[in-house]
């Protein structure tokens, strides 16, 4: 065999790198669990194995031998994002059709694992908001203001995502902080936050999601510690959020689009900064291109929730952002060594 | 104050430096045989003759280095050497075991001129020690200005410690050498020498060496942190100066002489004692060694004997490199000899250096661009790679890549990205020496073109001068009249062609100047042969001449079958 250098390696493998996004995903999951109930773990589960074989199938159909990619655990964190993305008691063929089409339309036919153009996760979460906007608006209310018994422990939650029992009126489901603000008449801000008790009982930007965002915000921070991602597309992400926050914030006037806190804290905030924009297949690859991804994510976050047709609008951001890293990536290499601005020309003909 | 700054990207390596470097570097016992690889260089020895430790075995070749004996002996045979690093033949010595030297005749090199100096570098045949096996005397004479000269004592690569022992054990000579070398380049104001933080004794010993030399200088030893590859002479300028050595050039353009430390120490034993380059250090280490050690090598001498002399095990060792488990480069044959850039024999065993994984698909997680030194993005340049995108490629640097492979250590796909940019590499300069040549053909016949027409504009001239007067010439009536028709015909006929067979002329011609350089040079040697030569040698060289000739044949007939070019001057080939 023909080996060449380098001989040594630092057995670091993709299969590392994924298992490290899973376990940095879980403060988050626990917190939903936590705020929401368990349907968010049958959600992951559902969707994670529907992936999985989703994966083990296009691979056969492909002819690849199917081992080491489903050891790399890549479709595995698919499914995990979309399980996290569901509303917990969403019926159980979302999460399925969510993975398939994650699997099937958005990563294989661009060549699979690392040659997908869109993140598979936002592209099947955005293919099922489009497609059952209701199924997709249906979120329990935080644990908290619900009173005892009332969100689903684990039996109820499978009966309802399996046997879509949910005729009766369930009194439970909540509008989310962002829904909430999207439909804001005429209140200040202040006024707002004191009225509804999501706000009222919270800290940051309603309860139960802003102790989820927290999760995933320390999720991402082991991953930065572990040195998974770098620093440059989530910081430029939340920093955008809250410049554009802050300027159309005009005093917290009701017509204000939610102090910085709610954007920062709320929706799919953190998972996105940490989870999703930091996705290296799709985003830019440079330092630079992914700090130009994070900021105009940021900015088109905003602006959907600001002013768009959806309350949250991390997805859409992303897809987007994923259509323009190749172009990024055009106009952001970096100077190399010995490129400096006093730059020699060598190898130029004479005179 | 310390001048040091940093470099981009660069990985923590495991040293394993202790084995080797904790034991006095060892005289090994002759070895029963000695290989030097001759290259294209002419011997000035037949077999049988009896050779001095140190006598000029052969005169410098097309590499413009001279070979010496290594030790006293005989010389045994001179054979074709097929896998040497240098094709070519190679002289077999015999050590007689008396190490007998010829005779040296030490100069004080403080008495002697620059030019002198330059001229004994040059005979004893002394390069880059440190791998890079580039003439040391080119860089002693610097075309531009140096104002920094910079040593290199970091040795980054694991497993290796030659350059420790050495600074520990001669830090005097190599200073010595140092202020040869800054002597040579007209002074340098300051002189920077780059330690890694793990070789404390080194930098102990370099200190105290310093001290005592008591320079007026700007001497400063830098003791800088061990990340791979702050050894590499872009970075290490880079650490020690702040600047960028410009691309696709060289560190004296930014007014810096890099050289290491083994380097000096040679320079001063040839400037000083008279004492060609006959020996280096060589690190033998790897588990498969029981006792792994830095060996004061003789050229010439096989590995397997280094090897022996530190009880080498090979049924433990997966692989046995040249060089460092980063850049070292597979070694098939133990026999092959220590050549004049061979730092380190590394046999490894499987716990050490594990075969490769089969690599998987690129993530672009971009931990390779995170330790790129160079600053590429490796994984936009693997992309482009496999797509074959040339233009992408010199877009994203490719060529200024140093092939330190930190970014094949960390990939988590175990993608072999070395071997994807190095046959990139050969393409994109294949690609760029087409886009020179023709280049350089067109200018040529813009060249012949504008000659073509001065000459024809003359020659009208003349004409127009003469035609008054001509009427005695019996020359046909016709003639003058159609001189300057014909001549632009010949022009456009030129132009027509130029885009076809201008390119493909040049290489030949160069081709068949260079057969029938080589054919005199060989005709001469073979001449000269005559009294004392075997028939050995006078074989290789026939078998060299018929080459030669078939070259120049070759290049001929493609020449011919090529259509022809106006040619003004009709000094063509007498064949």
């Amino acid at each position: 065999m023909i080996t060449s250098a380098p001989h040594a390696h630092s057995g670091l493998t993709t299969g590392t790198v994924m298992q490290r996004v899973l376990v940095a995903a879980l403060p988050g999951i626990a917190a939903m669990v936590w705020y929401f109930g368990p349907g968010t773990l049958i959600q992951i589960a559902l969707a994670g194995s529907a992936a999985f074989a989703a994966e083990a199938m296009v691979l056969r159909l492909r002819g690849r031998p199917p081992g080491p990619t489903l050891a790399d655990g890549s479709a595995l964190v698919t499914g995990v994002l979309i399980g996290i993305a569901l509303p917990p008691l969403a019926p159980w063929w979302l999460a399925i059709a969510g993975s398939a089409f994650a699997i099937l339309v958005a990563k294989h036919p661009y060549g699979g694992l690392g040659y997908n153009l869109f993140n598979p996760a936002m592209a099947a979460y955005a293919a099922l908001l489009v497609s059952f906007p209701d199924a997709m608006s249906q979120w329990p209310g935080p644990r908290p203001l619900l009173s005892d018994g009332t969100l689903p422990g684990l039996v109820d939650s499978l009966q309802r995502i399996f046997t879509g029992q949910h005729a009766a009126p369930d009194g439970f489901t909540m509008a989310t902080p962002l829904d909430l603000f999207r439909h804001n008449s005429g209140l200040m801000v202040q006024q707002f936050q004191t009225a509804h008790p999501l706000f009222a009982r919270g800290d940051l930007a309603g309860v139960g999601w802003e102790t989820v965002n927290l999760g995933f915000l320390a999720g991402g921070v082991y991953l930065l510690a572990r040195r998974v991602i770098t620093w440059h597309a989530p910081v430029a992400m939340l920093a955008a959020l809250v410049l554009m926050a802050l300027l159309c914030n005009d005093g917290g006037s009701s017509a204000s689009r939610g102090p910085p806190s709610l954007h920062l804290f709320s929706g799919a905030t953190m998972l996105g900064a940490f989870f999703i924009v930091t996705d290296p297949v799709t985003t830019a690859a440079s330092n630079r291109g992914r700090l130009l991804c994070g900021l105009l994510t940021g900015v088109l976050v905003f602006a959907i929730r600001a002013w768009g047709g959806y309350s949250d609008g991390v997805a859409f951001a992303v897809l987007l952002m994923n259509l323009a890293a190749p172009l990024i990536d055009r106009i952001t290499v970096p100077r190399a060594y010995g490129h400096g601005r006093a730059r020699q020309h060598h190898g130029a003909p004479p005179e | 104050m310390s001048p040091a700054r940093t470099f981009p990207g660069g990985i923590l390596l495991p040293a394993h430096k202790h084995a080797s470097s904790a034991t006095p570097i060892r005289t090994p016992a002759l070895p029963p045989e000695l290989f030097l690889s001759l290259g294209d260089a002419t011997p000035l020895v037949a077999v049988g003759d009896p050779v001095l430790k140190g006598q000029l075995l052969a005169a410098a070749g097309s590499d413009g280095l001279p070979v010496h004996a290594p030790t006293s002996g005989h010389v045994a045979r001179i054979e074709f050497a097929p896998r040497a690093e240098v094709p070519g033949h190679r002289a077999v010595l015999i050590p007689d075991g008396a190490e007998r030297w010829c005779e040296r005749t030490p100069v004080n090199p403080a008495t002697r001129t620059l030019p002198e100096l330059l001229a004994a570098v040059r005979a004893a045949g002394i390069v880059g020690l440190g791998g890079g096996g580039f003439p040391t005397d080119i860089k002693l004479a610097p075309t531009h200005p140096i104002d920094t000269l910079v040593i290199n004592g970091m040795e980054c690569e694991p497993y290796i410690t030659a350059d420790d022992r050495l600074m520990r054990e001669e830090a005097g000579a190599i200073v010595a050498g140092m202020r040869l070398a800054a002597r040579l380049l007209g002074d340098p104001a300051r002189i920077l020498v780059g330690i890694e933080d793990d070789k404390p004794e080194a930098a102990a010993a370099m200190t105290a060496a310093l001290a005592v030399a008591d320079d007026p200088r700007e001497i400063v030893i830098v003791v800088l942190p061990s990340r791979y590859p702050a050894g590499g002479e872009r970075q290490l300028i880079q650490l020690l100066t702040g600047r960028q050595v410009p691309s696709g050039g060289l560190p004296r353009d930014v007014g810096v002489v890099c050289f290491n430390v083994g380097t000096l120490y040679a320079l001063h034993r040839a400037l000083a004692l008279d004492e060609p380059l006959l020996s280096r250090i060589v690190t033998i280490a790897g588990g498969a060694c029981r006792e792994p050690a830095n060996y004061r090598a003789l050229l010439g001498t096989p590995v397997a004997h280094l090897l022996a002399a530190s009880s080498y095990q090979p049924a433990r060792c997966e692989q046995l490199l040249l060089g460092g488990p980063m850049m070292g480069i597979p070694l098939d044959d133990v026999q092959a000899p220590v050549t004049k850039t061979t730092h380190c024999i590394l046999a490894a065993t499987a716990a050490e250096l594990p075969p490769a994984r089969q690599p998987q698909p690129c993530i672009r997680c971009g931990l390779c661009a995170d330790v790129c030194p160079a600053s590429l993005l490796p994984q936009q340049l693997l992309r482009h790679a496999v797509a074959r995108d040339h233009r992408q490629l010199e877009r994203h640097h490719l060529l200024d890549c140093i092939d330190c492979g930190a970014c094949a250590y960390v990939c988590p796909s175990a993608i072999p990205l070395v071997d994807h940019y190095r046959a990139a590499k050969a393409e994109v300069r294949a690609l760029r020496a087409e886009r020179g040549a023709a280049d350089q053909a067109r200018r040529r016949f813009e060249a012949h073109q504008a000659r073509v027409a001065r000459q024809s504009g003359e020659r009208s001239a003349r004409h127009a001068g003469l035609i008054g007067t001509s009427a005695d010439h019996d020359a046909p009536a016709s003639a003058p009249v159609d001189a300057a028709p014909v001549a632009t015909d010949l022009l456009e006929q030129a132009l027509a062609r130029a885009g076809a067979a201008t390119p493909r002329r040049a290489p030949l011609e160069r081709a068949l100047s260079a057969a029938e350089n080589r054919i005199a040079q060989l005709e001469t040697q073979l001449a000269a042969l005559d009294a004392t030569a075997t028939e050995a040698q006078r074989n290789g060289l026939r078998a060299r001449l018929e080459q030669a000739r078939l070259d120049g044949d070759l290049a001929r007939q493609r020449l011919l079958a090529l259509p022809a070019e106006p040619s003004p001057t009709p000094d063509g080939n007498p064949q």
